[in-house]
């Protein structure tokens, strides 16, 4: 990912001006610069009526958000419905966004964990069998069932942890989140964070190993 | 102890790893759904800026006429009482030349007041 420098109001008002004078192939050009914004000052454009900064907004952080869907619902059609919720709350709430407010991303984690607690709520735990519509980057074939098969499993047994040590766990190992912003997310301290991953991670171990010589495991 | 807690381990982060490949097949319209979105609410703020901001120049506009207003009725009001009490001395020629310096005396009491008038006409 490409690293973002965080701008101030000024410099986002005096580079969307630029963008405004400039010729549609120095626009092309310029829009790059976008990529370099953080994501407050890729809000604070999109309100001033620049469609691409929304453009890249959705670009950064919507696969984290579905991924995040996918992983909770276990659907995708759920996980993309509830995406796109996710994102029009974003766009609804752009022009009250403060700087001082929470990052984007963790205002959008927040909202998307609400969504599929909601939607959880209104069903039944999900299949494992709606799981097999994915795409898998592993070398081989083997390598392909493999994951999946793991994955089904790892399914399978967080939905037996509590919710917090769920969440935790998830936004930790599979959403790659730092325990800072896992923290903030889920408004509770680093130390409650750890433990809560430390607890649940202890329970997945309980429960994988009973499918270990299933899913082709021969150490001990 | 230590070397079956890191099997363990291993054993775990591989399970997390296979999720992490394990991505989910992206239905080409979500970014465009989304985008969508985002469009259709971003005109709606522009088509409601638009009134906001007229309704703010409406409301200068309006803050200053009604000062104006007040500012000159206060000024009519004291140059009235002025020239009421103090006749200025450019009265005289102005009336002199309009021929309103002599106020008839009018009894308008008699009840016939103004019928040789139109009784002259006929």
């Amino acid at each position: 990912m490409k690293s973002s420098r965080k701008l101030s109001n000024d410099e986002v008002e005096f580079f969307l001006s630029s963008f405004d004078n400039k010729s549609n192939e120095q626009t092309e050009h310029s829009s790059a610069h976008f990529y370099e914004m953080s994501d407050n000052s890729l809000l604070v454009a999109y309100v001033k009526g620049t469609n691409q900064a929304a453009r890249v907004l959705v670009d950064r952080l919507m696969p984290k958000i579905r991924s995040h869907a996918y992983y909770r619902l276990g659907n995708i059609d759920d996980a993309e419905d509830v995406t796109q919720e996710t994102f029009l709350k974003l766009w609804k709430i752009a022009p009250s966004w403060k700087k001082d407010n929470a990052k984007v991303s963790t205002w959008l984690y927040r909202v998307v964990i609400n969504l599929c607690h909601d939607k959880h709520r209104r069903k039944t735990l999900y299949s494992l069998d709606t799981v097999s519509d994915i795409v898998n980057n592993s070398h081989s074939s083997i390598d392909k069932l493999a994951d999946k098969s793991r994955q089904i499993a790892l399914y399978s047994a967080m939905s037996e942890l509590p919710a917090r040590q769920r969440l935790a766990v998830q936004l930790r190992h599979i959403d790659e989140l730092k325990n800072t912003e896992i923290a903030e997310i889920m408004d509770l301290s680093v130390e409650a964070v750890e433990s809560l991953i430390a607890r649940g991670k202890r329970k997945l171990i309980e429960i994988l190993e009973i499918h270990k010589s299933e899913l082709g495991y021969r150490y001990e | 102890m230590n070397k079956t807690k890191s099997k363990s381990e291993n054993y775990l982060n591989d399970f997390f790893e296979s999720s992490r490949y394990t991505i989910p097949v992206l239905k080409s319209d979500l970014k465009e759904r989304i985008l969508a979105d985002a469009n259709e609410i971003n005109s709606s703020y522009n088509s409601i800026q638009i009134p906001f901001l007229l309704n703010d120049k409406l409301k200068t506009i309006n803050g200053n006429a009604v000062f104006s207003s007040i500012t000159g009725l206060a000024a009519c009001l004291v140059l009235g009482f002025y020239i009421g009490f103090t006749s200025p001395d450019w009265s005289e020629p102005v009336a002199t030349v309009l021929k309103i310096n002599q106020i008839d005396q009018v009894d308008i009491t008699d009840p016939f007041f103004g019928l040789e008038l139109i009784l002259g006409d006929i």
